[in-house]
C-alpha cells in the first residue's frame, strides 16, 4: 500500500534550513494498523502530512498503492486526497455551520456524488458510527466524542483506501478515547489500512505495529500485540 | 455548481456577519444609487434643456451669401456671393415639403425721424412668412402682407420700444415715419414674447421695397423655419442640401468652405449635445468613483472572510477541493452580495427618479428617467463588480496550504 524509501523533507525559516525527516525507509501493507510515535519535533505530523499528501517531499521516493506521488499540483493532491484518502483530525475539524450530515457528506461533494446519493451514503455511514439520529443537529450540539465520531465517518464517507490520523484522542477524556479506539480498531478489523500519529504510550499499543521517530529517523519499527479497547455500547448520550 | 448546498453556504457566511456584511453592500447599494439618480436627472435635464430652447425659432436656419475662397468655373476666388429672389423661389419649389415658412432678410441701419426725435434702427425687409417665425405678439394693426410686398408699398411694422423712443404715448398706426429713404406708413406694433427689447427695437417693412429702393434683387439672408418633427440628421441634410444645391446654382466650388454658408440649428444643438457630453462623462465619473470604492469596500470583507475561514477551507481541501473549487466558493459570495446590495440600490433609485417627473420641471428637469436598457447594463456591471471584488481574496483563499490552514488558531 504505502512505499517510502529515503524520504526526506526540510522546512526553510528565513535563512535557516531545518531538517525534519532524515532518510525516511517504510513499508506499510494492506489492511496494516501502524502506529507513528515520537516526541514534539521528532517529525511524526510531518511524515503523516506527506503522506497525506498535505505537504510536498523534498528527495525520496513515496508511492501509494502503486501510484508515484511527487511534485503534486494542487489540482492533482486534491484529487487525490479526495479519493484515496481519510483524515481524523485530533481538532475534529468539522465545519461549524453545516450540520453533521452535511460534513459527512462533503467528501462525497467533491466526487461529484449527486445530492440524494450523498445523503443515503452518509447516513449508513452515521449509522456505523452510532449517530444517526444526530444527522441534523449541528456540530456545536455534539460533546467531543461524538464529533470525533462524526469525523471518522466523514472519512469513511470517501470509501478511501487509507485512512489517516492524527492524534484522534488528543482531546478527548480516556472512557470517551476508548470508544473512539474502539470504533477505529472495528473499521481496521473490517480492512481498512490505517496511520496513526500519537504520543501516547497505551493508544499507540492499540495499533498492530509501532514507528518510533526520533529527530527525523526511525528508530525502531515493530509489531506489537493488539490491545483492545473497553468495550462498552454506544451511548446516544455521550 | 448553484445547488442550494452553496446558496446555503453563501448565507451562513452572510449571517455570521450581519453587520458588516451590511455596511460594505451598502457601499455598493449607494453607488448604484447615486448614478442611476444622477443618470436619470441628466437625461431629465436635456429633455428639459429640449423642450425649452427647441421651441419657436430655436430651429430656424439662415443661408447667406459670402466671398468664395476657391476659384471654380472660370471664376476668381474672392467673389461675393449674393443670394437672390430666384435662390428664394428655387427653395420654395424644390423644399417645400420640409419647409414651414420661408423670408427673405434684408437689413439696414437707418436714421428714423418722427416729430422731434429721431433714432437709429434696424430696418428688416421680410416677407409676410417672417412673422411667424419670429417670437412677437401683434398689439395693433397688422403685419406685412402679400399686397404690400407685391406693390412694394412703403409700410412698416413697429416694434413697442420704438413707440416708446419716439412716439411715447401716442396712437400710432396710421402715422408716418421718416425711414431716411422715404416716409413710411405705421401700419402694426408688436411686443415680444420674450421681453426681448433688441427685439422690440426692430422695423419690419417688405422685402421688395427696399430691393426696389436699393435697385436690385437681392436677398443678403434667407431664414428658413422647418417642418415640425424632422429628426436632427434629416434637419442636418436639408442644410446640406441647400447649401449644395445653391453652391450649383451660383457657381461656387463643392468644396469651398465659403461661397454660400447655411448657419443651422445643428451647430446650436452640437453644442448642447457637447455640454451634455459633458455632463454625461461627469456622471459617469462620479457613478464610477462610487462603484470602485464600493468593490473595493466588499473585496475588504471578502478578504476578512477568507482569513476568518482559513480553517474550513484548510479542511474542504483535504477533503478534496481543487483551488477551482475554492476560488468559486469566494467568488460566488462576493457576486451575490454584490448582486444584492447593487439591485436594492437600482430599485431605490429608480423609484425616486421615476415619482419625481413634474415636481422639478422649473428646474429644467422634464421627465427623468433611466431606461430600461440601462439598467440592464448596471446590472452587468454590477456583476463585473462583483467579480473584481472577489477575485483577489478568491486567489488567497486558493492558495491557502492546507496544513497551514489546518494548524490556524
Amino acid at each position: 500500500m504505502i512505499k517510502i524509501r529515503d524520504l526526506n523533507k526540510s522546512y526553510k525559516m528565513g535563512a535557516n534550513s531545518l531538517h525534519v525527516l532524515k532518510g525516511i525507509n517504510l513499508d506499510v501493507e494492506d489492511g496494516e494498523f501502524v502506529a507513528i510515535m515520537g516526541a514534539s519535533g521528532s517529525g511524526k505530523s510531518t511524515l503523516l502530512n506527506i503522506i497525506g499528501m498535505l505537504d510536498n517531499h523534498d528527495t525520496g521516493l513515496y508511492e501509494l498503492d502503486g501510484v508515484k506521488i511527487e511534485k503534486l499540483t494542487e489540482k492533482k493532491a486534491a484529487n487525490y486526497r479526495n479519493k484515496f484518502l481519510g483524515f481524523i483530525f485530533q481538532s475534529y475539524n468539522l465545519i461549524s455551520f453545516k450540520n453533521v450530515l452535511e460534513n459527512v457528506a462533503l467528501p462525497l461533494y467533491y466526487q461529484k456524488v449527486s445530492r440524494g446519493k450523498r445523503a443515503e451514503m452518509a447516513i449508513s455511514y452515521l449509522e456505523r458510527v452510532g449517530l444517526a439520529n444526530w444527522a441534523h443537529h449541528l456540530p456545536n450540539e455534539l460533546s467531543g466524542g461524538q464529533k470525533q465520531r462524526v469525523a471518522i465517518a466523514r472519512a469513511l464517507a470517501a470509501q478511501p483506501k487509507l485512512l489517516l490520523a492524527d492524534e484522534p484522542t488528543g482531546a478527548l477524556d480516556s472512557k470517551t478515547s476508548q470508544e473512539v479506539m474502539r470504533l477505529i480498531q472495528e473499521i481496521n478489523d473490517e480492512g481498512k489500512t490505517i496511520l496513526m500519529v500519537t504520543h501516547e504510550d497505551d493508544i499507540a499499543h492499540m495499533c498492530k505495529r509501532i514507528v518510533r521517530l526520533k529527530d527525523g529517523m526511525i528508530m525502531s519499527d515493530e509489531k506489537v500485540e493488539q490491545v483492545r479497547a473497553v468495550y462498552t455500547p454506544f451511548d446516544a448520550q455521550l | 455548481m448553484f445547488d442550494i448546498d452553496r446558496w446555503r453556504e453563501i448565507w451562513a457566511s452572510i449571517a455570521s456577519n450581519k453587520l458588516r456584511t451590511l455596511l460594505s453592500g451598502m457601499t455598493i447599494s449607494l453607488a448604484l444609487f447615486v448614478f442611476i439618480v444622477l443618470f436619470g436627472m441628466g437625461n431629465g435635464l436635456q429633455n428639459g434643456f429640449q423642450k425649452e430652447f427647441f421651441q419657436a425659432g430655436a430651429l430656424n436656419m439662415s443661408i447667406f451669401g459670402t466671398k468664395t475662397t476657391e476659384s471654380h468655373a472660370g471664376y476668381q476666388k474672392g467673389r461675393q456671393i449674393q443670394l437672390e429672389n430666384r435662390d428664394l423661389d428655387y427653395i420654395v419649389d424644390n423644399y417645400s415639403d420640409k419647409i414651414k415658412y420661408i423670408s427673405g432678410e434684408y437689413n439696414q441701419m437707418l436714421l428714423i425721424k418722427q416729430g422731434g426725435e429721431s433714432g437709429r434702427y434696424s430696418v428688416n425687409g421680410v416677407n409676410e412668412g417672417y412673422f411667424n417665425m419670429i417670437d412677437i405678439n401683434l398689439e395693433k394693426g397688422r403685419f406685412v402682407s402679400d399686397e404690400d410686398l407685391i406693390g412694394r408699398k412703403k409700410t412698416a411694422v413697429i416694434g413697442r420700444m420704438v413707440v416708446e423712443d419716439l412716439m411715447k404715448g401716442r396712437e400710432v398706426v396710421g402715422q408716418y415715419l421718416n425711414m431716411g429713404t422715404g416716409m413710411y406708413e405705421i401700419v402694426g406694433v408688436f411686443s415680444s414674447n420674450t421681453n426681448d427689447d433688441r427685439e422690440e427695437r426692430n422695423i419690419y417693412v417688405p422685402i421688395t421695397t427696399l430691393q426696389t429702393i436699393y435697385g436690385n434683387q437681392d436677398l443678403p439672408r434667407i431664414t428658413i423655419a422647418p417642418k415640425d418633427g424632422l429628426t436632427t440628421k434629416e434637419l442636418g441634410d436639408f442644410a446640406t442640401d441647400i447649401k449644395s444645391d445653391l453652391k450649383g446654382i451660383h457657381k461656387v466650388n463643392p468644396t469651398d468652405q465659403g461661397g454660400i454658408r447655411v448657419w443651422d440649428s445643428s451647430e446650436q444643438m452640437s453644442n448642447t449635445n457637447a455640454f451634455f457630453f459633458v455632463l454625461t462623462i461627469i456622471v459617469f465619473v462620479i457613478g464610477g468613483g462610487s462603484l470602485i470604492a464600493g468593490i473595493v469596500s466588499i473585496g475588504n470583507i471578502m478578504v476578512f472572510s477568507v482569513k476568518e475561514r482559513t480553517k474550513e477551507i484548510g479542511i474542504r481541501k483535504a477533503l478534496g477541493a481543487t483551488p477551482r473549487n475554492i476560488v468559486a466558493l469566494i467568488m460566488q459570495e462576493a457576486i451575490t452580495i454584490t448582486l444584492l446590495f447593487g439591485v436594492i440600490g437600482i430599485l431605490a433609485a429608480t423609484l425616486l427618479v421615476e415619482n419625481i417627473n413634474e415636481s422639478l420641471a422649473d428646474y429644467f428637469i422634464y421627465n427623468p428617467g433611466v431606461s430600461t436598457n440601462s439598467l440592464v447594463v448596471a446590472c452587468i456591471i454590477l456583476f463585473v463588480a462583483g467579480f473584481l471584488a472577489g477575485f483577489l481574496p478568491a486567489r488567497y483563499a486558493a492558495r491557502i496550504k492546507p496544513i497551514d490552514a489546518l494548524n490556524d488558531e
